[in-house]
């Protein structure tokens, strides 16, 4: 199963991070590029599950350890962060595969989405919620620029963003969790949607994750 | 601060773009948008179009302060970019990637913003002063309206 921590940014918890590389002592994690606008430092909590959401976690806890990140590679139009960090042993860690293009998981397929649902109201209890993909979509973001998504039927709470989207066949990372619908027609302060349907999730397909983790691993001079 | 761009190639700044975003860039330059509109849709699509969730905030004005950031860098002399100016020779002979992060970790800790976030805006930014020029480029930051206080 996919190791997936809560993430912090600021010293507050804002989302979850999942653990797409590691080679030598570095630890890549893929997460949401908006979970780290205002903030000039970020920090991936360690709680004691280890980021196993399949072992027994204790509840609550009111800390936890937490090593500093920095940012490596975003690709701000699909919404992706690679965030890295230095293990304290080159041993090796349970990374899942990501997939090399878009696409290749079905409309209708389950998915368990992995993360920390609750972490900005300061909680450390990480979940497993099936979800079922209903399309795949192709986002306009700008002109001439096309985001490949997943759109799912899985509910979306407030720390839901950087959670890993798990293919339950394969056990394949296909997506990194950013958000839910916001209808056109939905009253609206600025640009924040007062009213959304989180029943109806977009996760970036994950395929872009691999060309981040690359230019991480360069950044960071690990060959 | 003439020389700051000297050594610094177009080619090699596009390869330090992850290669979705230097496509993205280069479509958004094939559909017409101006340097000022890509630099802005860069500094914002995280945020468009859903509902987002998680804790934080994506700020409002990253485009701007981030420009007015390396206007400060590459058209004035400020002291708060001195140290950074006695090193940068040295910094860009090592490699442009070198020294173009240790540019958006400076910027960075102006703004408040970690370096990796603000790395494609600064990178746009050094590409596009190498296409119009220096002097192009600090004139036109300096004819645009400063950042509102408190806001970044």
């Amino acid at each position: 199963m996919a190791l997936v921590f809560p993430l912090a940014a600021g010293g507050t918890l804002v989302g979850s991070a999942v653990v797409v590389a590691k080679r030598k002592k570095e630890v890549l994690l893929a997460t949401s590029l908006h979970l780290l606008g205002e903030s000039a430092t970020v920090q991936i909590a360690i709680p004691p599950h280890g980021g196993q959401c399949d072992l027994p976690q204790r509840y609550p806890l009111v800390s936890t350890p937490a090593v500093n990140a920095t940012v490596g590679a975003v690709n701000p139009f699909a919404d992706l962060a690679v965030l890295a960090f230095e293990a304290p042993d080159e041993n090796p860690l349970v990374v899942p595969p990501i997939p090399e293009k878009p696409g290749l998981i079905a409309v209708g397929s389950e998915v368990a989405v992995l993360g920390y649902p609750f972490a900005p109201l300061g909680s450390f209890l990480e979940t497993w919620t099936p979800g079922i993909v209903t399309a795949l979509a192709k986002r306009d973001v700008a002109p001439g620029v096309i985001v490949d998504e997943l759109v799912l039927s899985n509910v979306a709470h407030p720390g839901s963003s950087g959670s890993a989207v798990i293919g339950r066949r394969d056990a394949r990372l296909y997506g990194i969790l950013r958000g839910a619908l916001a209808p056109p027609e939905v009253l609206r302060i600025g640009n924040i949607p007062i009213a959304t349907d989180t029943s109806v999730t977009f996760a970036t397909s994950s395929h872009l994750v691999q060309e981040l983790v690359e230019a991480t691993f360069q950044t960071l001079g690990v060959s | 601060m003439n020389a700051v761009l000297d050594g610094l190639s177009e080619v090699e700044l596009l390869a330090l773009l992850p290669a979705s975003v230097a496509g993205a860039v280069k479509g958004m330059e094939q559909a017409g948008l101006q340097w000022e509109q890509v630099g802005a849709t860069l500094a914002a699509t995280p945020t468009s179009g859903i509902a987002l969730k998680g804790g934080g905030r994506w700020p409002d004005r990253l485009w701007e302060s981030t420009k007015a950031e390396f206007h400060v860098f590459l058209c004035t002399e400020s002291p708060n970019y001195a140290d950074l100016r006695q090193q940068w020779d040295a910094l860009r002979k090592k490699s442009s990637t070198i020294a173009v992060s240790a540019l958006s970790a400076t910027i960075g800790a102006q703004i408040g913003v970690a370096a990796g976030v603000i790395a494609p805006l600064v990178i746009w930014l050094a590409l596009v002063a190498l296409r119009i020029g220096k002097e192009a480029l600090c004139r036109a930051v300096t004819q645009q309206p400063p950042p509102a206080p408190g806001q970044s």
